[in-house]
Parts: C-alpha cells; sequence; structure tokens
C-alpha cells in the first residue's frame, strides 16, 4: 500500500526534475534555419528542416546555449530551465546585406571584399537589364547593347575578365563579345554576391576583376505560398514587361516557378543625326532604328530539406531576340534607317539568343560538415541574323538554307564540381574542392567569326578560413588549373577566290583564306590568395586581399584572322599567346559609427601578359578593313579606389554618395607604347537620397521620395583607336509607396532616368563606336503586387 | 582608434595617388590623323568608263603613316543573287607616305571599269572608303557614297 502510494509520487519527482526543451531557430527574417549546432554542456542536437530542435531530458538548471550554423554569427545565450520549454532564437547572418533603405552593421567574418544585394535593391534600382540595375555600386558599370540588354564591368574589365555565376556554377555564353549582353532574367534573382577582386581560388580563369555571384536557391518558409506578380513599363524604348514568381513549401520539398515577359520597341535619343565615318545619318524621330526587341524566360526549382541532406534541382530557359541599328554592321544605306511607320517591328540585322541550363546542387551534411556535388549543363544558342551579303563580290554565292543566318554560335558546357567543407574547430574551416568543365563550341552561318573548339578544364582548389582572434580572421588558399583547348580550322574558299580575281598571289590569297587555323593548346596555372579582415573597434574594419588571377585566350584570340564585323576590324589571332596572369591587392577600409557608413576601397591590379589587340600599321586586303590588329601580350597597370559615403538623418533621409576612378595604361619598354586599356569608365561620382515622407496613413503603408545625380569626368585617357568621350552630369527622381487595403498589398515605384532630356555619350557603351549618344529622358513605373500567405522578402 | 585608423586612410590615399601619378601618359599618341575629302562628293555620279578624281587632305599632330584607298557596292546585299549578269567592282589600292609629313595632299584618278571578269559592271551605290593612319597605328576612316551609273535620287 505504502509501495503504492509512492510510485506516483517518484514518478511526478522524476517528471517533475527532467524537462523538455525544444525550440525554433530561425533567420531575421524568420526563415526557419536547418542544420544548427544547438550545444548545452555535452548535449548537442541539430535543427531539422523546419528550424526545429528538441532536448527530450534535461535536468533544471541554469543552461548556456551555443548555437553554431556555418555563415551566422554564432550566439551564446544563457536561458534558465525549471519546466518545459519552447525557446526561440534568431541568428543574423554574418555577411552585410545591403538593402535599400538601410545601414545596418554587425560583426563580420568575410575576409573578402564582397557585397551582397538583395531583391528590393534589385526591384528599387531595375532599369531594363540586371547589369544595369547594379550599377549604383561604385566600380561597378554596364555595358549596353542598345536598351534592352547590358553586360557588367567591374572596375574597367569586363567580357572574360569578370564572371558570372549562378548558384555556383559559371554563366557561359559568349562572354568575349560587345554586342551581346547577360542571358539571365533579372526577376528571378534572389541575391547577388558582388566580388570586387580575384574571385581566381573559387572559380578558376576569368575571375580576374571579380565576381557576380546570383542567387535564386533560397529555401521558402515551411507551409508557405508566397510570391510576387510585377507589372513595369519603360517610356524611353515602350518597353512593357511581366514577371511572376512563385515559391511553395510544405515540409521537406519545395517548390519554385517564374517567368518573365518584355517587350520593347526602338528606344528614343535625343538627337535627329549621328555623325558616323564623316558621314551624317538621320535618326528619324529621334528613334533608333531597330533597336527594337523582346524576352521572355522561365525557371523552375524543385528542392528537398533534412538535416542530413539538402538537394535543389533548378531548370531555366532564357530567349531574347534584339535588332540592331543596321549601322553597326557596316555603313548603313540611308533608306535602311528610315522609319517604317513600325516602332515595335524587329528587322535585318537582328540577333537572338536561346539560354538553357539545368543544375542540380547537393549537400550531404555530416555536421557541421558537409559535403557538395553541384553539376550543371548549360546551351548558349546564339544567331546573328542579317539580309544575305558578301563582301567577296560575286564569289560567295546565297546559301542554300538559312540565307539570312550570318552567324551561329552553338555553346554547350557541361560542369562539376565536389567541394568538401571541413570545420575543425569553429574558428578554422577548411575548404576542398575539385572543379571540372568541358565545351563545345559548333558554328554556322555565312559569315565566320568564331571557329569551333572543344575546351577542358580541371581543377583543385584548398583554403582555410581562420578566425585567429575575434578580430583577426584570415583566409588563403591554392588552386591548381590544368586547360586544354583544340580549335578547328576554318577555310574561306570565297575569299579565296575573291583575293585571287584581285590580284593577290596564291600564297597571299591562301593566307587570308585561312579564317581559322587548327589549334590544341595546354595551360598549367597555379595560383593562391590571401586576405585577412582586422576589426580594431566597433566602427572600423579592414579588408586587405592579395591574389594572382589568371585567363585562359579565347579561341578567338588563339586561332582567328579576318574582319571582326562588329568592331569592323581586322583581327588576328596569335597561336603563341600564353596565359593572361594578373596579380591584385585590394584594400577596404570600413568606418561606420552610428548611423555613418565610409568605405573606401583602393585596389592595384598588375598584369604581366595583359592580351591586347596591337595596331599593326599593314593595310588588311580585305574588303571594308583597315589596318590588321594583332593580338598581342605586355605588362599592365590597373589601378584606381572606390569610395562610399552613407549617412541617415532623423531616420528618414538616407543620403548616399559613390565615386568610382580608375587609371590604367600598358607597360612596354617602348614609353611611346604605354596606352591606356580599352573600354575605361571614367571617373563616375553618384549621389541619391531618399526621404520618407510618411508611414502608415490612411492605404499608403509608406510613401518615399528620391531624387540621384550622376556626374562622370571626360575619358580622355582612351586605348589607341578609341574616341574622347565628354562629361557628363544627368539627374533622376523617384516615388515609391506601399499601398495596403486590407490584405491587398502592392508597391509602385515610379522614377525619372536623365529628367533634363540630355544628350550624352557613355564611353562603354557599344554603339559608343557608332557616335550614338545614350537615351533620352525615361520614365519608368514598376508595380509590385506580393501573393501568397507571408510577406515576400 | 579613430586617429589609426585615419592615418592609414592617409598612407593607403597617398600610396595609391602616388601610383597613379607615376604614370606618363604624355608620350602617348592617341590623336588620330585628319582626312578632308575634297572630290568626289556625296552621291556624286559617274558613267562606268569614267575617273574619279579623288582629292583629299590628310593631316596629322605628329607624323602621317600609310593609306588605304577601298571602293566596294554600297547596295545591303539585296538584288542580283544567283543571277550573275552583273559584276561588282571592287578596287583597292594602299600606299605610304613619306615618314615624317604632318600634312599630305592626296590626289590620283580611278578609271571605273565598264567589265569585271567578263560581267558588265553592276550600276548603283559604291561606298568610296579612304583608311589613313599615323605613324603611331592611329587610324581615321572616311566614307562618301559614289553612284555608278544614272543617280537614282537617293
Amino acid at each position: 500500500m505504502l509501495i503504492f502510494a509512492f510510485v506516483p509520487v517518484l514518478l511526478g519527482m522524476n517528471a517533475y526534475s527532467q524537462i523538455q526543451i525544444s525550440g525554433k531557430i530561425t533567420d531575421e527574417r524568420k526563415n526557419p534555419l536547418t542544420g544548427v549546432q544547438v550545444k548545452i554542456n555535452d548535449n548537442e542536437s541539430f535543427t531539422d528542416s523546419s528550424g526545429y530542435f528538441h532536448f527530450p531530458s534535461l535536468k533544471k538548471g541554469t543552461y548556456v546555449f551555443h548555437l553554431f550554423l556555418d555563415g551566422f554569427n554564432e550566439k551564446v545565450e544563457e536561458v534558465e530551465a525549471h519546466q518545459n520549454q519552447i525557446l526561440h532564437f534568431t541568428l543574423s547572418r554574418n555577411i552585410l546585406v545591403l538593402e535599400e533603405t538601410l545601414i545596418s552593421h554587425s560583426h563580420k567574418t568575410t575576409v573578402q571584399n564582397s557585397e551582397t544585394l538583395n531583391r528590393e535593391f534589385l526591384y528599387s534600382e531595375y532599369s531594363g537589364s540586371l547589369a544595369k540595375s547594379l550599377e549604383k555600386i561604385p566600380g561597378i558599370q554596364a555595358m549596353e547593347i542598345g536598351s534592352g540588354t547590358s553586360k557588367p564591368i567591374i572596375r574597367g574589365l569586363g567580357f572574360n575578365r569578370i564572371l558570372v555565376a549562378e548558384n555556383g556554377i559559371k554563366q557561359e555564353g559568349q562572354q568575349w563579345g560587345a554586342d551581346h549582353g547577360l542571358e539571365i532574367n533579372p526577376w528571378n534573382v534572389e541575391e547577388v554576391q558582388i566580388l570586387k577582386g580575384s574571385g581566381t581560388l573559387a572559380y578558376g580563369s576569368d575571375a580576374i576583376g571579380g565576381v557576380i555571384a546570383l542567387n535564386n536557391n533560397s529555401k521558402p518558409l515551411p507551409n508557405s505560398f508566397s510570391g510576387d506578380w510585377i507589372l513595369f513599363g519603360r517610356s524611353m524604348n515602350q518597353a512593357l514587361g511581366s514577371s511572376i514568381n512563385l515559391r511553395y513549401r510544405k515540409q521537406d520539398f519545395y517548390y519554385k516557378f517564374s517567368a518573365a515577359y518584355t517587350d520593347f520597341a526602338d528606344y528614343s535619343i535625343p538627337t535627329d543625326e549621328i555623325i558616323y565615318l564623316t558621314r551624317k545619318i538621320p535618326i528619324y524621330n529621334e528613334k533608333l532604328k531597330n533597336t527594337a526587341g523582346k524576352e521572355h524566360s522561365m525557371s523552375a526549382q524543385l528542392g528537398y530539406v533534412s538535416s542530413g541532406f539538402e538537394s535543389v534541382l533548378s531548370w531555366s530557359n532564357f530567349y531574347q531576340k534584339i535588332g540592331f541599328f543596321p549601322g553597326a554592321h557596316g555603313i548603313p544605306a540611308l533608306e535602311r534607317v528610315q522609319d517604317d511607320g513600325d516602332r515595335r517591328n524587329i528587322g535585318f540585322p537582328y540577333q537572338n539568343v536561346n539560354h538553357f541550363k539545368l543544375s542540380s546542387e547537393n549537400t550531404i551534411k555530416f555536421h557541421p560538415n558537409t559535403l557538395q556535388f553541384l553539376f550543371g549543363f548549360q546551351n548558349n544558342h546564339r544567331q546573328e541574323w542579317s539580309l544575305f551579303h558578301t563582301h567577296y563580290g560575286n564569289s560567295q554565292p546565297l546559301p542554300k538554307t538559312d540565307p539570312n543566318l550570318e552567324l551561329d554560335f552553338n555553346l554547350h558546357s557541361f560542369d562539376a564540381h565536389v567541394k568538401f567543407q571541413y570545420l575543425f574547430s569553429r574558428k578554422n574551416k577548411v575548404s576542398a574542392g575539385v572543379q571540372s568543365q568541358f565545351q563545345k563550341n559548333s558554328i554556322k552561318g555565312y559569315n565566320f567569326l568564331l571557329p569551333e573548339f572543344n575546351r577542358f578544364n580541371i581543377a583543385a582548389y584548398l583554403t582555410h578560413e581562420w578566425e585567429i582572434h575575434p578580430k583577426w580572421n584570415l583566409d588563403y588558399g591554392i588552386r591548381f588549373d590544368y586547360s586544354a583547348i583544340e580549335i578547328q580550322d576554318f577555310y574561306d574558299e570565297y575569299l579565296y577566290r575573291f583575293l585571287s580575281e584581285n590580284g593577290h598571289s596564291e600564297e597571299q590569297a591562301a593566307e587570308f583564306a585561312q579564317r581559322s587555323i587548327e589549334l590544341e593548346k595546354s595551360y598549367k596555372n597555379f595560383n593562391f590568395s590571401a586576405g585577412v579582415l582586422y576589426q580594431p573597434g566597433r566602427n572600423l574594419d579592414f579588408n586587405l586581399n592579395v591574389g594572382s588571377s589568371f585567363r585562359m585566350p579565347s579561341a578567338i584570340e588563339l586561332a582567328s584572322n579576318g574582319i571582326h564585323h562588329g568592331s569592323f576590324r581586322h583581327e588576328k589571332g596569335n597561336p603563341n599567346l600564353n596565359t593572361e596572369r594578373g596579380w591584385t591587392a585590394d584594400l577596404k577600409i570600413s568606418y561606420h559609427p552610428q548611423d555613418w557608413n565610409f568605405e573606401l576601397n583602393p585596389y592595384v591590379y598588375y598584369f604581366s601578359n595583359y592580351i591586347f589587340l596591337e595596331p599593326s600599321g599593314v593595310f588588311s586586303p580585305l574588303p571594308h578593313g583597315g589596318q590588321v590588329y594583332g593580338y598581342n601580350q605586355s605588362k599592365a597597370l590597373l589601378t584606381g579606389a572606390e569610395l562610399k559615403i552613407e549617412k541617415q538623418f532623423w531616420e528618414r533621409l538616407d543620403a548616399f554618395l559613390g565615386v568610382a576612378y580608375l587609371y590604367n595604361r600598358q607597360i612596354q619598354s617602348d614609353q611611346s607604347k604605354n596606352y591606356p586599356l580599352p573600354f575605361s569608365p571614367p571617373l563616375v561620382v553618384f549621389g541619391e537620397w531618399n526621404y520618407e515622407i510618411f508611414k502608415q496613413k490612411g492605404f499608403l503603408e509608406r510613401l518615399a521620395v528620391s531624387f540621384d545625380v550622376k556626374a562622370a569626368a571626360k575619358q580622355n585617357r582612351i586605348a589607341q583607336n578609341e574616341e574622347v568621350t565628354d562629361g557628363y552630369t544627368i539627374f533622376g527622381a523617384g516615388i515609391e509607396s506601399e499601398l495596403k487595403w486590407g490584405s491587398f498589398r502592392a508597391n509602385l515605384l515610379l522614377t525619372v532616368n536623365n529628367i533634363a532630356d540630355r544628350k550624352y555619350w557613355n564611353h562603354i557603351s557599344f554603339y559608343r563606336a557608332l557616335e550614338i549618344p545614350e537615351t533620352g529622358r525615361n520614365i519608368q513605373l514598376i508595380l509590385r503586387i506580393p501573393l501568397g500567405n507571408n510577406k515576400l522578402n | 582608434m579613430k586617429n589609426i585608423g585615419l592615418s592609414i586612410i592617409g598612407i593607403v590615399i597617398c600610396a595609391f595617388s602616388f601610383q597613379a601619378c607615376a604614370g606618363d601618359d604624355e608620350a602617348v599618341d592617341t590623336e588620330k590623323p585628319v582626312i578632308v575629302l575634297d572630290s568626289p562628293t556625296e552621291h556624286q555620279a559617274f558613267l562606268p568608263g569614267e575617273s574619279i578624281g579623288l582629292e583629299a587632305g590628310f593631316y596629322d599632330n605628329l607624323a602621317l603613316g600609310s593609306y588605304k584607298i577601298e571602293i566596294h557596292i554600297g547596295e545591303d546585299g539585296h538584288t542580283h543573287k544567283g543571277m550573275e549578269e552583273f559584276g561588282e567592282w571592287f578596287y583597292t589600292k594602299t600606299g605610304a607616305i613619306e615618314p615624317g609629313l604632318k600634312s599630305f595632299d592626296f590626289l590620283d584618278t580611278i578609271e571605273i571599269p565598264l567589265t569585271i571578269n567578263g560581267l558588265p559592271i553592276e550600276e548603283g551605290h559604291y561606298h568610296l572608303g579612304i583608311y589613313l593612319t599615323d605613324a603611331a597605328g592611329n587610324e581615321r576612316q572616311a566614307f562618301t557614297e559614289i553612284v555608278v551609273g544614272e543617280d537614282d535620287g537617293h
């Protein structure tokens, strides 16, 4: 009897002294975090796919919780536990995310000079194409090809000297060319990470000037459906577009879908005449003929999350068709620039490109270590269509199939990457990986520019991230690359016949008719980099990064010979080119007391063999050919600095100032050949003021106005046979509002660029060479309607 | 702390501005030579068999290099393909200018052929182009449109 009386008491005692503690860990935006290591004394648990952890039997008492997840600030918190409890912890990301109007500071652990932009930033800075939308960041510029497409330039380095990656896989289009842009839907980017300086260790060849890493693999919240619908219009090219993005997650599986469509007309420029090669070309109704275009894209993602394994399968397809101003491919007959009454039609010449991508990212977690497998397949198929024409008199007949297909490049790229991340301790992270790529380019068309080639690359790397002291972080690593390229020859019999008929010797005719030579080359490259982050105080930090970088010579640089129809130059490849090698030093000083943020970022790049086109002084015998330009290598120097100042006044007014200056030149033994490098942006100053008028007034959740000014200096430091470009100042303004009627929400953004309709030239625009000014006044309206059961991030 | 930060900033600025100033651009010639085309004039018409009198002034800030004269068909590829009834005229001539000259008067007479490879010359618009380099490799192009045959008005 007594025993019976005691049992419940004992049981009760037991239940009382052993308590359960569970909890949820999220980031600042309430997204659950998976795989967070939760440690109390010797007990350890990891959060599941919904961010939950659980300790089933603990004694009463005071516990110190250690929360740790790679990429987030470590958290240590004391909890008094006297009964069963459900806790909630928030971890903050340890990278600085640049939001639209927010200066935030946290203890940094990122040693590299990188900046992360979220979707909010991209939405409010949208300017027709992705690269153009990033121009607010000092040091980033867009090389525009008309109004609808552009390619990014970092510190005057573009084309194959910077790298764009999506979800860790290098975007492989035709980066070498000046007349086509980035094949990416700007509305489907969730986050952009901009790395200035060498990104060679992580990405290999081409990441010399920097890396633009685009991510759209974030995980939606469990049991959520969200998304947004965007509608936009732009006046200067009568662009109309729409984008839809949907995200759905039940528990472990999630699904994402996005689609976008844009259609734009010939764009307007504030002039009725351009002077090109001493000839006056009329611009009817101030519209640049045949620069209309359209773009559509679609993508889908399937993801799986568990505490031990994560996988994302992504598919996307991007299509774009854009007309070329007839003068872009030769001196236009005047009737071809006449107004045909239709501003939206796309006539010859035009380009179209289709970029297909399939990628798979798989992470196996051995907490806290991870093993990652990445696979990618991309097909970039680009065509240029132009009414059949020949520069070889009667010798080239009309092609039987696709007679107007001038150029056709079909590039297939396969990527595979295995990465192992091992944490010796919370302060020591080692990553090792093997990265490989295979590429195959095939060609068609009645003209020739780029030879067919196969390219293979394999690399191994090792990096160590080490927090020596809370004030000192060190990153360093090494990478070895082996690359091989196999280029096919191309013999132009029509050119041979033409030259023979026009009095050239057989040998000479045959030499020029060999448009590309058969060539096999292989390269080995060893690279290193090291960086240190020093945070002497709360308000001050220094990032210093030094490292080497490299770039494989492209097939054109190695083997092509002939007139480049886009640049109108006879360019001759050089089979003896070595890999372009660069050394970089980059120092970023950030000082951020309270609501201020100053960043000063000087840098130096030194190239031991920068690849450039050297005028030979010898005229080309080919029709439309001036002197022959040969690919050559020389030492080169690139240096400059970026400055950024941000300040918030009265929690309402945000001021932003960005300044970028660079200086570059070749370093040759003959001083008179120390020419500046091509496409160098001039000194640029950008200022912006953003004022929040009010919050929560009737149906208006928020109303803000902005004003900006951009001033560029005259660029008279030009590469040989570039044109000096005058400086300019342009103004812009905008109104941003957030509307709310019951559960319906909408964002409305109205902006005006180049308010004064100023006529100016951009030194790095594709159409600059044709003396075509930049667009005039542009009014842009974006409407965004969030969908689903939670607010978008 | 502030002072250390500021002095480091100062040192860095000095270091980099020294780098920037150390460069010597003065020795570099990026000024293109100049072509002043006096004859033929835009849209001047010539009959097959006639001669084109070419008159141009070449100028450079330092020293002229060489030139290329080219005449090619200016019709953007429409018409005639597969017909082979007419021959397109293509003319080219290159030459070097005496070293060291800053200005040069170029005079030439170009005869328009009646036939090209046995076919009568294709009539229509032709581009007459002049390419001029200076001794440093800076290049200028000038183009004009001429008409071979009767001027059709555009």
